[in-house]
């Protein structure tokens, strides 16, 4: 009877949300110190270029609410709230799904942020490769943001599909089943979404640093998540399996 | 055996789906990223009215949205 009794102290369950959101935390703090260490100065850059451009516009009226400053503070408080609510979101999927879906807690976790890494930084940098202040493309704010939060819904989608298939059939057709489920919808995203053009001229050594800094800034932040996550799982979850087997061997 | 899925709050015997809990950390999961990647002014028109015009949310998180990789003009 010791496999139920572990098992059940293995699954977190509302713990996922202290989980998640420290191991958010940590990742948002993780991104923040890159942003202030590499980041801000590409960023400075692109934004004297683009002042450049449009003195004579902030000549005329325009007053920002913000000083640079103020924007870099708000990027440190941006990036912690973020991790904040992609952790609230990771740990709502991995409750809403349960432990038959998600897995073993330490394996559901990679799982899960391999799935957020890939739709959240992935795909986007492949259809839509940020752009640097200044920098205008072609497609409208609101079709370009509608097609982000598509792109990610798609890659979460073709998770959710392919975690289905894996669980529903056997053999090598799972497998089969199981990656196309993953592409498809990422791949019909990309295809049928709205293609973007960078519509200002700009130096394409900066752009491409940018982008770089941008990728990285995302890559620090899942991978700053999940090893805090792990090391959370570990800890909490470790400890629970750990009780639970000392109760087993007192009976 | 399936794993509980339900809990018990302290001594009150409140007895709480993970469902639900996991239904609201997604909702406010979205509000929050919604605020920091997205919005144009949408959540304080919302919370405080419509007289409001200033994109605050967006020029106060415009840095790391920029390089979070998020549409930001």
């Amino acid at each position: 009877m010791e496999r139920p009794a572990t098992e059940q102290a293995a699954w977190p369950g509302p713990g996922w949300l202290r989980i998640a959101v420290l191991a958010g935390l940590a990742g948002g703090l993780a991104a923040a110190a890159w942003n202030s260490l590499i980041g801000e100065a590409v960023l400075g850059q692109a934004i004297k270029l683009e002042d450049a451009a449009t003195k004579h516009v902030h000549a005329v009226a325009m007053t920002e609410p913000f000083t640079r400053r103020e924007q870099q503070g708000g990027m440190v408080l941006g990036e912690l709230l973020l991790g904040c609510g992609l952790g609230l979101l990771i740990a709502g999927a991995a409750l809403l799904a349960g432990p038959r879906f998600i897995g073993p807690a330490r394996r559901g976790w990679l799982a899960l942020i391999g799935v957020s890494a890939w739709s959240f930084l992935v795909l986007p940098a492949i259809a839509y490769p940020a752009l640097p202040p200044g920098v205008e493309s072609s497609l409208s704010i609101d079709t370009r943001q509608l097609s982000y939060v598509t792109l990610v819904c798609s890659g979460v989608l073709g998770a959710t599909l392919a975690r289905l298939a894996w669980l529903r059939l056997d053999g090598r057709l799972r497998a089969v089943v199981g990656a196309a489920a993953f592409l498809a919808p990422a791949l019909l995203a990309v295809v049928l979404l709205p293609h973007e053009h960078v519509a200002t001229p700009i130096d394409h050594g900066l752009l491409a640093h940018f982008r770089l800094v941008a990728v990285g800034s995302q890559a620090v932040f899942w991978g700053l998540t999940g090893i805090a996550g792990l090391w959370l799982i570990d800890h909490q979850v470790g400890a629970a399996v750990q009780a639970a087997r000392a109760r087993l061997a007192r009976r | 055996m399936a794993v509980a899925r339900t809990l018990v709050l302290g001594t009150t015997g409140i007895r709480v789906n993970e469902r639900l809990i996991g239904v609201l950390a997604v909702a406010v999961g979205a509000v929050l990223f919604y605020a920091v990647m997205l919005d144009h002014g949408q959540l304080i028109n919302l919370l405080i009215g419509s007289g409001v015009t200033g994109n605050y949310l967006h020029e106060l998180f415009h840095d790391g949205r920029h390089l979070g990789g998020a549409p930001c003009h």
